[in-house]
């Protein structure tokens, strides 16, 4: 071996943290893993319990062990969705070309053609145009702004995933913040535009099947498993009373917590305006994603009774394409293809257990048996729903909880969209961690907030978000006619 | 008089002197046949005559064999019937030669002799691989550095393996440690010493440390970790900033000195405690500074190696610090509490054949008290190789690998 | 002339202990250099949520780690200028350096090459959680420390 041809390109990196939690990082893997698979054997392994069947019992086992994996993210989550979708032919739940055919579910391809866009929308710059556009107009006075900051990201979060609106507006409002010198962690007024931005993404994210692929997801798996569907059009307006509400709400709370000592804003029109020129003019390929994505969503409002959403999705990609508006190489750099497969995962299992049977069991041994009242049912899956979503990604909530809940809904013959809502909507609104839910995260780490206020407010929203909820369902719903 | 017959009786500050001022040798010495062949030794790689010998106590040293310039203090090695004595004219005391290893005589398939590619210090195998450093190339090397020494010839890795082998098949050596100098690049100049620490690591199972200058990136001191590296040392010699960049001007123009606490600090972290050590020549720079480097070292975990200055004998330093035994002995006396405060060990020392250190301090009146002989304190086997490895397997990952970083 | 350091960090900076040294120094007679260290923690983590669990790729996650990372450096070094602005107002000789990793090391780093004489150091109150967190980087610093050590106790 000569010294040329030794090379060391490998990195590496030395862990110092001590012993102990080296060997348990390191065999973090393999005892969830063991869990998992004890849990499965044992599960598999107990007598069947009355009112399950065999092929229940065993769908439970593969949701467990999915479940597991899903929540500790020890495999990527994409992988996990692909060994639920071997597991369940393999234990005999389901035949295999039945199970590998859920995948392919028109969901899976609603939420890819929706990725597609909401990348062209980034990668043109066209987001942050808009973004930049609105903004400006809310630049009378402070509070106005501190409206704009909201509504802005809101708005955005109708069209694409709220992560992507947060990550895109993050830099904006770090402009404004910076124009206006705002010191991090002293000024109120600093944290209440990050604050604003990111529950207003969060909140803007339960309005559409755009904003958050959760929704998507869990009217997939309402689809797939009970053959009943609710609309583009109809989602949003069963929701948008609670979206009004809460960034109202939201807007008055952070406004109540962080009194501005701002006076005045000018600074940072001009440097949205700044920022706005070195955009340049809008480009033609702006123009026409712009034209696109217009269409594609009136579409989606008026013909999505005629035809399926994702074949209108596909087709706007189609046309994407066709108007060289995008190459694959941005959606290569924009969209994140693993987690789509999470998504056909997560339908594929809500099926198995829906159609074997586990669902309404799960249903009846952990609710059913003592809640006597629908209402408090849903109100209670709400909840569990919130809590959870602080903790974890919002897509493994709605995975966890859905099929259950739709178990649930049958056994009381509540209409099972409520029960889609009940769990979708609060999957959305998290308020108080950065953990579960990425524009928190993002404004987190700004800088400018104070994590203690951030989670002593936000639990508050939560708990108000939960009320609103609750109001609404009792409420509004009766009136477009969604009935316990 | 007392003064100079109470030096000769404690081994500790007659080791100070020794390393100081060399010894020379009686007529009856070099009758014998250990210093013969230490000569001849010498002679076939030209450099100048060096001993390791012990004094009581066990305290190893390794003494420069020159003429003896300062009258008044001059040490002389002589031979009564096969029993060695140094005497300071006033006083004498029993000390017990260590011969040359035998395969020093030997030469590689490729024809090199073996004393020409490594050479044994206490028990350690010294190897430089290289010459190259970029401070000599860039005229801004080290006041100190043996420069001569250095213009080695490359050595190649089947040379250096054959070498390490007799070295280890003898019990010559229980260490392999790398020598190399600077290079202007992101790993500082260890990626020259990678293929011979792969090479080493493969045919045996040997503890490795090295001596290198400090990488620009601390991903570097990582990588030299997981490349077997068992103990390192980027050696700062010299506390104070001023007289650092005087004495060190490479080091302190091409690496920088913030680079050495960082990445000591890092190499602290990375390594096993205890085996990160740095030099801080004594005799370079006041006394004061010398202890505030201490501290500061010790502090993250870094263990501080004290040799004596010893002026070349051309070499460009000739005006240093000049310090009795008396007030070196503080010195080793504070490294002792420095370690004890930080709980760092000096059982990785290995060149303590020219640097007095903690174990040595007790004789100074120090507390470590002196639990074992000297083989067993510095043998090689305290260290267990297989724990070592092991813990290198734990700690070392690939950068690309995904574990969950939550836990 | 006696040396102090001052050690901020992204999450341990308040004007109080800057004050608080400044004054200090400026009692001692001493010099200040002022060292902020940049967490990279944050914006990995974030980096890795967003295309771990949100669904955005590569491309708009690292940028958004690039911005943070910025923003960080940036409020450091506008931080720093303020404290320097002060400095020579209050005539305190003040030097200040921005480096990135871990807390600890980097501090005894700094104590070494400065020599410093003190270290002073920010501790806010902060929940039982980041205690546990930061409280320990401090406490390790507080064994460790080769120099007197002041702890100002901040909001
Ligand atoms: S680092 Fe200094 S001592 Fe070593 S070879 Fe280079 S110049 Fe000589």
């Amino acid at each position: 071996m000569s010294q040329q041809d030794y090379k060391e390109d490998r990195r590496v990196v030395v862990d110092t943290r001590p012993i102990p939690l080296v060997i348990l990082a390191k065999s973090y893997r393999f005892i969830i893993f063991l869990v998992a698979a004890v849990l499965f054997v044992v599960i598999i392994a107990l007598p069947t319990p009355a009112g399950l069947g065999v092929a229940g019992q065993r769908a439970l086992a593969a949701f467990v062990v999915c479940l597991i994996l899903w929540v500790t993210r020890v495999i990527p989550l994409a992988v996990t969705s692909l060994l639920a979708i071997v597991l369940i032919p393999l234990l005999g739940i389901l035949d295999s070309s039945e199970a590998f055919s859920l995948f392919g579910n028109q969901a899976v391809f609603f939420i890819l053609g929706a990725f597609i866009l909401a990348a062209a929308l980034m990668k043109s710059g066209l987001s942050s145009r808009m973004a930049l556009l609105f903004l400006r107009r809310f630049g009378s006075t402070p509070r106005s702004l501190l409206i704009g900051a909201m509504l802005v990201p809101a708005l955005l979060s109708f069209l694409m995933p709220e992560h992507a609106v947060a990550a895109m507006m993050f830099p904006i409002i770090l402009e404004v913040v910076h124009s206006l010198k705002l010191k991090p962690l002293k000024d109120n007024y600093g944290q209440a535009l990050f604050l604003s931005m990111a529950w207003g993404a969060a909140i803007g994210g339960v309005a559409t099947f755009l904003g958050g692929a959760r929704n998507a997801l869990a009217v997939g798996i309402l689809k797939q498993s009970t053959g009943q569907f609710i609309g583009f059009f109809e989602w949003t307006i069963a929701v948008l009373p609670l979206v009004i509400v809460m960034l109202v709400i939201a807007h008055l709370i952070i406004g109540r917590f962080f009194p501005s000592q701002i006076t005045d804003v000018k600074d940072a029109v001009v440097a949205l305006e700044n920022k706005n020129k070195k955009l340049g003019k809008m480009s033609l390929e702006e123009r026409l994603i712009g034209l696109v994505m217009i269409l594609t969503i009136l579409a989606w409002v008026f013909l999505g009774g005629r035809y399926e959403l994702a074949t209108i999705a596909i087709l706007a990609v189609v046309a994407l394409f066709a108007l060289q508006l995008v190459e694959w190489k941005d959606l290569e750099e924009y969209v994140n293809w693993g987690i789509i497969l999470m998504y056909g995962g997560a339908i594929t299992l809500g099926f198995a257990l829906e159609k074997s049977g586990a669902a309404s069991w799960l249903a009846k041994v952990t609710i059913t048996s003592w809640a006597k009242s629908p209402f408090l049912v849903v109100a209670l899956l709400a909840l569990v729903s919130l809590l959870f979503t602080e903790g974890m990604s919002n897509a493994a909530v709605v995975a966890m909880l859905l099929p259950v809940g739709l178990g649930i809904g049958k056994q009381y013959g509540i209409d099972l969209r409520i029960m889609v809502f009940a769990i979708a909507v609060p999957a959305g609104l998290g308020f108080g961690l950065p953990m579960g839910n990425p524009p928190n995260a993002i404004a987190y780490s700004s800088g400018y907030i104070n994590p203690r206020k951030m989670l002593t407010i936000g639990l508050i929203l939560d708990l108000v978000a939960w009320s609103v909820f609750l109001i609404m369902i009792k409420i509004y719903w009766p009136l477009i006619n969604i009935k316990f | 008089m007392q003064k100079k017959a109470a030096i000769i009786e404690n081994p500790a500050l007659l080791k100070l002197e020794l390393l100081s001022k060399g010894v020379r040798l009686d007529k009856s010495a070099l009758k014998s046949e250990e210093i013969a062949q230490a000569l001849e030794i010498g002679n076939r790689v030209s450099v100048p005559l060096e001993l390791d010998m012990i004094l009581p106590g066990n305290v190893l040293v390794n003494i420069a064999v020159q003429e003896c310039l300062d009258k008044d203090s001059c040490y002389v090695l002589k031979n009564d019937n096969g029993e060695f004595y140094i005497t300071n004219g006033v006083a004498k005391t029993r000390v017990w030669i260590v011969p040359p290893p035998k395969f020093y005589n030997q030469t590689t398939s490729s024809g090199a002799l073996l004393a020409k590619i490594g050479r044994t210090y206490g028990n350690y195998l010294l190897i430089t691989p290289s010459g190259a450093c970029e401070f000599l190339s860039r005229d801004m090397a080290c006041k100190y550095c043996d420069v001569e020494a250095k213009q080695t010839p490359d050595k190649s890795i089947d040379d250096v393996l054959e070498t390490v082998e007799a070295a280890l098949k003898e019990g010559a050596a229980e260490y392999i440690c790398f020598n190399i100098g600077y290079a202007d690049s992101e790993d500082g100049g260890i990626k020259q010493l990678l293929p011979y620490i792969k090479a080493v690591k493969d045919s045996f199972n040997a503890l490795i440390c090295i001596q290198a200058q400090p990488p620009a990136s601390d991903e570097w001191v990582d990588m030299t970790y997981a490349a077997g590296v068992d103990s390192l040392a980027y050696n700062l010699e010299v506390f104070d900033p001023e007289i650092f960049g005087l004495i060190a001007p490479g080091k302190k123009r091409l690496v920088g000195r913030d680079r050495y606490f960082k990445a000591l600090a890092r190499a602290a972290k990375v390594f096993p405690s205890g085996a990160v050590v740095s030099n801080l020549i004594i005799g370079l720079e006041p006394v004061e500074s010398t202890l505030k480097g201490i501290d500061a070292l010790a502090a993250f975990g870094v263990v501080p190696t004290l040799p004596l200055f010893r002026p070349l004998p051309n070499g460009e330093l000739t005006s240093y610090v000049k310090l009795s035994p008396e007030a070196i002995a503080p010195i080793f006396i504070h490294l002792e509490a420095a370690l004890n405060k930080n709980k760092l060990s000096s059982s990785w020392i290995n060149h303590f054949n020219i640097v007095v250190n903690a174990i040595d301090a007790h004789l100074f009146g120090g507390q470590t008290p002196v639990k074992k002989n000297w083989p067993s304190i510095f043998s090689a086997k305290k260290h267990n190789k297989l724990a070592l490895n092991l813990r290198r397997r734990l700690r070392v990952r690939a950068t690309d690998n995904n574990e969950p970083t939550g836990l | 002339m006696k040396k102090f350091l001052l050690v901020l960090s992204t999450t341990e900076q308040s004007n109080e202990v800057v004050g608080y040294a400044l004054s200090l120094a400026k009692d001692k007679d001493a010099a200040l250099f002022v060292l902020f260290i940049l967490d990279s923690n944050v914006p990995a983590t974030i980096f890795e949520k967003l295309t771990n669990i949100g669904f955005i790729g590569d491309k708009p996650g690292s940028e958004l780690k690039e911005a943070i990372s910025n923003e960080y450096a940036d409020q450091a070094h506008q931080f720093l200028n303020d404290i320097k602005e002060e400095a020579d107002t209050k005539g305190v000789s003040c030097k200040t350096f921005i480096e990135q990793g871990d807390f600890t090391d980097k501090a005894l780093a700094a104590i070494a090459r400065f020599a410093a004489d003190m270290i002073i150091l920010n501790r806010s109150r902060k929940s039982v959680f980041s205690r546990l967190l930061i409280g320990s980087k401090i406490d390790r610093l507080l064994r460790k420390a080769p120099c007197e050590i002041k702890i100002f106790e901040g909001d």
